[in-house]
C-alpha cells in the first residue's frame, strides 16, 4: 500500500508542481522513486516530527501541497499539538500519511502500535481521515486527497490479503460503500479489515445468515446517510476495525445509533483492538487473533448474538 | 526617517498600553519589549501594505511569542492594515481580536499563542518562497528568549541553515524574563549567541530599543546563504517604571491611575 501511495504521488507531482513530499527519516526503499524524480520537492527533515508538521503547515501557506510521511504513531501523536495548532486551526492544505496503522508493526511493540490515531484526529477541526482498504484504493485515495483543499490524515495499514481492490466502486472522498446487500445483520468496516469482513460474510452464509457489508474508507466526514440507512434496516450491526473500539468506527456508529429512529430495534457489536492488551508483541496474525479480529471468533460471536 | 521611526515607536507603545488597559489584560511588559522592533520592521523594512496584503510576494512577519499581540495589533493599525474599530475590539466580550494573534485577522500570518511553533512555520514559508523563486520576499519571525526552552525551536534551528534559507531572519526578544522569573534562573540559555552560531546561524546582537541599531541589524545580509538571527537585548515593560524589567510586567492589569502614569511616561520617553 505504501508503494501504491508513492506511485500515485509521483503521477500527481508530474502534473502538479505544488506537491512536496517530506519525511521524518522514514520510508527507506519506498520513497526513493519520488526523491529521484523530484529531488527539489523531496525533503528528509530528519528525526523531528514536530518540525515535520509545522514546516509543512508554513509551506502550504505559499500555495504548495505538502505530503508528510512517518509511522502513524509518530506522525500523529508526537506532534499532536502541532497538528492541532498549525494544521487543523489554520485549515492548512497538508496531507499527513501515517504508515503502519493498527498493528502493522506487530513485533515492534506498543510504541509502534497505532490504535488511537483515528480517535485522536477525529477531534481535530477540518481534518479529513481516510483509511483505504487495499493497494488500489490507496492509489485512488492519494489522488483524491491531493485535490481536496484542506488537512487530511491518510492511514496506511498492513497490506491486506488479497492486496488489490475488494471495493467495486471508484474511491470518492466522504462516501461509504455497500459492498454486499444482505438482511438482518450488517458488517461495517474500515481500512484493510474489509477482507476480513468479506470472509466473515462468506462463512456466515453457510450458517444461513446473509449479512450486508459496508466499507467506510473515509472516516471523517463519514457517510452518515449510509450508516443511518443500515441501522434502520438491520437488527444487528457489527463494526470491525483495526483500531481501538473506543473512538473509532464502532464509536461513530454507536453515536449514530443513539439518534437513530431504530435505536430500540438495532444493536451494535464492536470488534477492534483492546488498548489494555497484555500481549504487546508477536506476528501480525497472532496479534489479530489475540484481539479477536479473526474470522472464527467473530463468526461465532455473530451467530451467538443472532440466536440470542 | 530615524526621528519618524522614534515617534512611530512611541505611538505603537502608547497604543499597546491603551488597548491593553481597555481590555483589562496583561502581557504589557512582553509587548513593550518588542514595540520598537515591530515599528522598524513594519515601517522601514518589510514589503507589506494594504495593497500587497494578499500578494504571495509580500514579506511575512510571524509573532511566535503570541502573547505580545497587543504590540502587533498596534503596528497593524498604524500601518493601515486593520481598522480602529477592530483594534479596539481587542479582548472585548463581543468576539473581536484575541489576546493571541489569530489567522483571520488581516495582516496576521499565523495563529500563535502556544510557544515554539513560529520558527518552523516560518521555515516552511521561506522554503515555499525559495521554491517559487520569489527571491526578494523575506520572512521575519520574532521569538522570545524564554521560548527557546521549547525543543521545537531547536529542531527548527537545526534545519534552516541546512536548507540555506537566507530569506529567513529570526529576532530573539531577549528580555531575560519568563513567567516565573529571570530566564537565567529557570532555563538558563546562556550563552545564547554561541548556541545559535554552533547551529550554523549568522548571529547579530543589538540593543533592541535602539532604532538605529535595529535598522542596521535588519539590513544584515550575508553571502554564505545562512539565515540570520538577531539577538535583541530588550527590557520587558520598557518605559513604564511600574513594570520595566520586572516580573509583574507579564501579568499586570493597570488601574486607572497606574494607566495614566504609564501613558505619561511613554509620552515623555
Amino acid at each position: 500500500m505504501r508503494h501504491a501511495f508513492v506511485k500515485a504521488l509521483c503521477e500527481i507531482a508530474q502534473k502538479d508542481e505544488r506537491i512536496f513530499l517530506i519525511t521524518a527519516d522514514l520510508g527507506f526503499n519506498v520513497l526513493e522513486p519520488f526523491r529521484e524524480k523530484f529531488p527539489k520537492r523531496f525533503l528528509n527533515i530528519g528525526v523531528a516530527e514536530a518540525n515535520l508538521i509545522t514546516v509543512a503547515a508554513g509551506l502550504s501557506t505559499t500555495g504548495h501541497v505538502p505530503f508528510v510521511y512517518s509511522i502513524a504513531t509518530f506522525a500523529t501523536m508526537r506532534p499532536f499539538e502541532q497538528i492541532r495548532c498549525d494544521i487543523s486551526l489554520h485549515n492548512a492544505n497538508v496531507k499527513i500519511i501515517g504508515i503502519g496503522g493498527g498493528l502493522a508493526y506487530s513485533k515492534a511493540g506498543p510504541t509502534h502500535h497505532s490504535f488511537d490515531d483515528i480517535a485522536l484526529l477525529r477531534t481535530m477541526k477540518n481534518m479529513v481521515i481516510v483509511d483505504p482498504c487495499s493497494q488500489n484504493q490507496t492509489y485512488e485515495a492519494t489522488k483524491a486527497i491531493s485535490i481536496h483543499k484542506g488537512p487530511v490524515y491518510m492511514r496506511i495499514e498492513h497490506d491486506p490479503d488479497p492486496p488489490h481492490s475488494l471495493s467495486t466502486q471508484k474511491f470518492r472522498l466522504g462516501e461509504g460503500e455497500e459492498i454486499k446487500k444482505g438482511k438482518s445483520v450488517a458488517i461495517m468496516t474500515t481500512g484493510t479489515k474489509l477482507s476480513l469482513a468479506i470472509s466473515i460474510s462468506h462463512a456466515l452464509k453457510r450458517h444461513g445468515i446473509i449479512p450486508s457489508v459496508c466499507q467506510f474508507s473515509t472516516i471523517n466526514p463519514i457517510d452518515t446517510d449510509l450508516i443511518k440507512k443500515t441501522l434502520n434496516s438491520h437488527r444487528t450491526v457489527v463494526s470491525i476495525e483495526e483500531h481501538s473500539v473506543e473512538g473509532g468506527l464502532g464509536s461513530i456508529i454507536s453515536d449514530q445509533l443513539a439518534t437513530s429512529d431504530n435505536s430500540h430495534k438495532c444493536r451494535v457489536i464492536k470488534f477492534g483492538l483492546n488498548s489494555t492488551s497484555k500481549l504487546t508483541t508477536g506476528s501480525y496474525d497472532v496479534l489479530m487473533k489475540y484481539h479477536g479480529l479473526s474470522k472464527e471468533f467473530i463468526v461465532k460471536q455473530i451467530i451467538s448474538h443472532a440466536k440470542g | 526617517m530615524k526621528a519618524d521611526l522614534k515617534n512611530l515607536a512611541k505611538e505603537v507603545a502608547i497604543t499597546t498600553l491603551d488597548i491593553s488597559y481597555k481590555a483589562r489584560v496583561g502581557h504589557v511588559g512582553s509587548s513593550l519589549s518588542i514595540s520598537d522592533i515591530l515599528t522598524v520592521l513594519y515601517f522601514s523594512k518589510m514589503n507589506i501594505s494594504k495593497k500587497s496584503i494578499n500578494s504571495n510576494r509580500r514579506d511575512r512577519f510571524i509573532l511566535s511569542k503570541g502573547h505580545a499581540a497587543a504590540a502587533l495589533y498596534s503596528v497593524l493599525y498604524l500601518k493601515g492594515l486593520i481598522s480602529k474599530k477592530l483594534l479596539y475590539s481587542f479582548g472585548s466580550n463581543e468576539g473581536g481580536l484575541c489576546e493571541h494573534p489569530e489567522i483571520s485577522t488581516p495582516g496576521v500570518e499565523m495563529s500563535t499563542g502556544s510557544l515554539g511553533h513560529g520558527l518552523a512555520f516560518s521555515i516552511g514559508i521561506a522554503l515555499g518562497l525559495k521554491s517559487l523563486r520569489f527571491i526578494k520576499s523575506r520572512v521575519f519571525v520574532l521569538i522570545s528568549d524564554g521560548e527557546c526552552g521549547e525543543g521545537s525551536i531547536w529542531e527548527a534551528a537545526l534545519l534552516a541553515p541546512l536548507l540555506r534559507l537566507s530569506n529567513l531572519m529570526v529576532i530573539i526578544d531577549d528580555n531575560r524574563w519568563q513567567c516565573f522569573g529571570p530566564t537565567q534562573k529557570i532555563t538558563n540559555l546562556s550563552p545564547l549567541s554561541s548556541k545559535w552560531k554552533s547551529f550554523g546561524w549568522n548571529v547579530v546582537e543589538i540593543d533592541g530599543h535602539n532604532i538605529q541599531s535595529i535598522v542596521a541589524a535588519l539590513k544584515s545580509h550575508t553571502s554564505d546563504g545562512n539565515p540570520t538571527v538577531i539577538i535583541a537585548h530588550t527590557k520587558a515593560g520598557r518605559g513604564v517604571t511600574s513594570i520595566e524589567n520586572k516580573q509583574i510586567g507579564h501579568y499586570k492589569v493597570f488601574s486607572e491611575d497606574e494607566y495614566h502614569r504609564a501613558r505619561l511616561e511613554l509620552l515623555n520617553l
